[in-house]
């Protein structure tokens, strides 16, 4: 077990595997073998939570397909289409499993990018960044600002050139 | 729904990771207009690897190659728009060919270049040994600015297709044999089809692998074949472009269906 604390000074004790989800864990760990607690600065106890309950989620399925492996090996021929029958399921699950987690409001989502960002860990960096990117699909420049709190700190002058270089995106 | 957080503060290279996940080229420029950070850390030069190809639609106003004609029209599959982009004045008159990554192909006699109608940039490529009737561009390799290989299928007459290959390294053409017309490249292997069935060749030595049968209700009409997002697709077209219906292809795995909204698109 390793404990991990927030930045606001909450503990969470996890496995191993599931903080080693995360690769700047991962080289803590594999650079001094007896670390126990890692101070997390940069995450609050609710985000790290959430983040949590992700590399949970991903560890668990990969290895439950693991152990699903071995048992076919050890059972051996004529059942070869059952572990690929359930790693396809599995892998649908977690498709929609991840879907249904990332559903959450903008300010956490904005959170857990610099979380997934901070610590590293691809699977949410990419599917917090994939769910971003699908905000924007379909939205105007204006429309992208007001949804992110953007400021347009660009002058009249500089924004007409750069609309002026592509003008067909803005139409 | 609007965010409390003010997103320009994300660090730069997570604003790039945004960008390359979005579907259409639209939103990835309207992006970068967003604000100062956005726009230096979105480049143009760097657009979203995975797209869905934009179909070219030729006008019918004008022949494809008359110098009157002053934009290039393309279909999105993302949003089911359709976009004009102008052709600068001295493009205009000249052939431009199925897109590649953020590249179309540009034939002015037997010059080809390719040209980036993003940036304006325009890389030049030999002369062919002489003028094609008809060319079809594929294009290898992840993105033509850093590590590409072009193949273009030439019909010189009716009843001579020749396929060449270009390295940016060699920068010559070299001919090769065995491998036929309407052919695309995804993952180290070459799909080219011939009349209903798709023949796969190995990029490498030009071996043919195997060949996969039509779909079961193939409609026998002109197809082609398109690499998107790591699948191919194969494109049927009924006798209009404004009809064309796109079937999710005869290759035998599953793996096709990914990504594929919905699998057929009316445009």
């Amino acid at each position: 077990m390793i404990t991990l604390t927030s930045s606001d000074g909450v503990q969470f004790d996890v496995r191993e595997a599931v903080a080693k989800e995360s690769q700047i864990i991962r080289d803590m760990i594999q650079d001094d073998c007896v670390i126990t607690n890692i101070p997390l600065a940069n995450v609050n106890h609710k985000i790290l939570s959430i983040v949590l309950e992700y590399c949970q989620m991903h560890v668990d399925k990969t290895e439950m397909e693991v152990n699903a492996s071995k048992h076919q090996t050890t059972t051996g021929e004529g059942s070869s289409s059952v572990p690929v029958a359930l790693k396809v399921s599995s892998n649908k699950n977690l498709n929609d499993w991840d879907k249904e987690f990332i559903n959450v409001d903008l300010d956490t989502l904005y959170d857990l990018i610099l979380a997934a960002n901070y610590l590293n860990i691809s699977g949410l960096l990419n599917l917090t960044t994939q769910a971003a990117a699908d905000i924007i699909k379909g939205k105007t420049t204006e429309e992208i600002r007001a949804t992110f709190n953007i400021k347009n700190d660009f002058t009249p002058e500089e924004e007409a050139a750069i609309r002026k270089e592509n003008p067909w995106a803005f139409e | 729904m609007s965010s409390e957080r003010d997103w320009t503060d994300l660090p730069p290279e997570v604003i790039h990771l945004i960008s390359q996940k979005l579907p259409d080229l639209r939103y990835f420029i309207r992006c970068r207009a967003v604000c100062k950070r956005w726009f230096s850390s979105i480049l143009l030069s760097d657009p979203p690897q995975q797209q869905l190809p934009w179909l070219i639609e030729y006008d019918e106003q004008y022949p494809k190659s008359s110098p009157l004609r002053k934009e290039m029209r393309f279909y999105s599959f993302v949003n089911s728009e359709t976009c004009s982009i102008p052709i600068q004045e001295s493009h205009r008159g000249k052939l431009y060919h199925r897109p590649g990554h953020s590249y179309l192909l540009v034939l002015d006699g037997a010059t080809i270049s390719l040209f980036n109608p993003l940036t304006n940039e325009e890389i030049t490529l030999p002369q062919l040994p002489s003028r094609p009737y008809l060319i079809m561009p594929v294009f290898r390799g992840a993105d033509p600015s850093r590590n590409w290989q072009l193949d273009i299928t030439l019909l010189y007459d009716e009843r001579c297709w020749r396929y060449v290959t270009i390295h940016p390294d060699k920068m010559r053409w070299q001919f090769v044999d065995n491998i036929c017309f309407r052919t695309c490249y995804c993952d180290g292997m070459l799909f080219s089809t011939a009349r209903d069935c798709t023949m796969v060749f190995d990029a490498a030595s030009g071996k043919q692998l195997y060949t996969i049968p039509p779909p079961n209700d193939d409609p026998f009409t002109y197809c082609y074949l398109v690499e998107s997002c790591g699948e191919i697709l194969r494109v049927y077209l009924e006798h209009k472009y404004e009809r064309s219906q796109i079937i999710v292809p005869s290759f035998n795995f599953h793996l096709y269906k990914l990504n594929f909204e919905g699998g057929k698109e009316q445009p």
